[in-house]
């Protein structure tokens, strides 16, 4: 399903779109009309962005699915309690998760484009799943603060699908942020996803750097990488403790 | 201690299944508002989920055609609500009945597998509905006037399309007790399935001639296309007026009646098996 899913989604717009425009090369100079983006094939831009939506959403939702799960079965408790650190569990979640995007991306990628009829080797292949396994860590550091609302708030579900959404419209999945109010501009340059989205469209489709070039585009990820699991981790241990102080871990 | 025997007017009348089907929906209404930030989030959901993808539709679209496209995404939508609503609340509130330890016991009593199965998702048809109704304000203030041709006969198709999506409600609940965990994956495919074989986003034009032929197939096609051409004021698609409105109707009478029957052999069949609470 992870791989069918994101197909699923880009075929929406897709085909609405051409449906619309009356043929494949009328959507295709609207979209360059309407979004500036001279260089890009839509198609494959929305393929991608579909794709690391997917893989952006199954992070974020990690951890915190991860201690709801334990919450309603009755054993995050007794795992609290136990000298296990957090740390190493959503290091472990973390791998796992990173290998599954990795292949969901690759199948889901190259079906996309056979059925829309895409070349799904063009540009630099090696280079976007790089980014992909850089981009997400961030991605993953931050799944630490959904864990500390399912501490909080318990049953968080609506909250992460309904906060999914703006989250992929400033990763701009299925259009450049540029076509946005400039409000929702700031808050996708806070939002590590909209790098990630941006750099494996870059690579792939020829996109411009958002940085001018590949290396300052890479170092913002890492940066990334490094601030966001240490901010998710330590918004985390605060929550845990005030509950555990509190009504305790163990309701849902 | 006093022994209460009922009759079987009692047991299976119209007032004791009306009094099963009403605490049924307060409890899953208590449920609902229970977790009050989730309550009031789940009115944003949709409108986002309708930005994204029409603000994607519309950067491949003409100007001139922008108001039919903002109609057919949020139409089709609408229906996708519902059913996913219908596809997923029934089953996954029977699988949280077994998790707890509460559905053995439950359907060890003589209640009525209709009240129980509809009960379950009352309560989130009517919050959807609302939702739906917020959105059209939100829609209609980022995008335009949305076109309203037919709200009469529109309301009436989506409320014989609802029956429709019941009748898959009612056998995916028996299917979820049967498969267990596995059926997930199968209702999450299932929902994306019939998103695009049924044209929910988009004209049925759009699909190549073989997806269509499978399209003309499953009735809820015709309950898509038919209730949002009523909406926007254009003719039907797949068939005229007329046969597709005679398939959604009896569509919306066989269905339910389909799934309810499926749904009993499967508890009948557990309580046989005594595998009812194993989950």
């Amino acid at each position: 399903m992870d791989v069918l899913i994101p197909l699923f989604l880009a075929a929406m717009p897709i085909l609405l779109g051409q449906a619309m425009a009356g043929s494949t090369a009328a959507a295709s100079s609207n979209f360059q009309q309407n979004t500036g983006l001279t260089e890009a094939n839509y198609i494959a831009y929305m393929i991608i962005g579909a794709n690391v939506f997917s893989s952006i959403t199954t992070s974020f939702w990690l951890f915190g699915l991860f201690i709801r799960r334990e919450q309603t079965l009755g054993t995050l408790e007794s795992l609290f309690m136990s000298p296990a650190h957090k740390l190493s569990i959503l290091a472990g979640l973390t791998l796992y998760v990173e290998a599954r995007s990795l292949i969901t991306f690759v199948l889901g990628y190259t079906l996309g484009c056979v059925i829309f009829g895409v070349n799904p080797l063009q540009g630099q292949v090696l280079l976007a799943l790089f980014i992909l396994l850089l981009g997400l860590i961030p991605v993953n550091g931050l799944s630490f603060l959904l864990g500390a609302l399912v501490l909080k708030v318990k049953q968080a579900n609506t909250i992460f699908n309904t906060f999914q959404w703006p989250l992929a419209i400033i990763s701009g999945i299925f259009f450049p942020i540029t076509v946005l109010p400039i409000f929702l501009q700031i808050f996708a340059f806070m939002f590590p996803g909209f790098y990630l989205t941006h750099d494996i469209q870059a690579a792939l489709i020829g996109l411009k750097w958002f940085f001018g070039n590949v290396f300052l585009d890479l170092g913002v990820l890492f940066a990334f990488a490094i601030i966001c699991p240490l901010i998710g981790y330590w918004l985390f241990a605060k929550t845990e403790a005030r509950s555990k102080r509190a009504e305790g871990i163990g309701q849902f | 201690m006093a022994i209460i025997t009922l009759n079987k007017q009692q047991v299976h009348g119209f007032q004791m299944w009306w009094n099963q089907f009403w605490s049924m929906t307060k409890k899953e209404f208590t449920v609902l508002t229970r977790y009050k930030l989730s309550f009031i989030l789940s009115f944003f959901q949709i409108f986002f989920i309708m930005f994204i993808f029409t603000v994607a539709a519309l950067v491949l679209t003409p100007p001139e055609k922008a108001a039919y496209g903002v109609g057919i995404m949020f139409y089709s939508f609408i229906l996708f609500m519902f059913l996913s609503t219908a596809l997923w609340d029934i089953g996954n509130s029977l699988r949280e009945e077994q998790y707890q330890g509460t559905l053995e016991s439950l359907f060890m009593t003589p209640i009525s597998y209709f009240s129980t199965l509809v009960s379950r998702i009352f309560a989130n048809l009517v919050w959807t509905g609302l939702n739906v109704i917020v959105t059209f304000f939100f829609m209609s203030f980022v995008f335009g006037r949305l076109p309203l041709a037919n709200l009469g006969l529109g309301i009436m198709i989506l409320f014989l399309s609802l029956f429709v999506c019941f009748g898959f409600s009612f056998g995916f609940a028996g299917l979820a007790l049967k498969y267990k965990e596995s059926m997930n994956t199968f209702t999450n495919f299932l929902q994306f399935f019939l998103m695009v074989i049924c044209a929910m986003f988009f004209p049925f034009s759009a699909l190549p001639e073989f997806i269509q032929a499978i399209s003309r197939l499953i009735p809820l096609s015709y309950c898509v296309d038919l209730f949002r051409t009523v909406m926007i004021g254009e003719a039907p698609e797949l068939l005229p007026f007329e046969f597709e409105l005679a398939i959604v109707v009896i569509s919306a009478i066989l269905l339910p009646l389909l799934g309810i029957w499926y749904f009993r052999r499967t508890v009948q069949a557990a309580r046989r098996e005594g595998n009812l609470a194993e989950y």
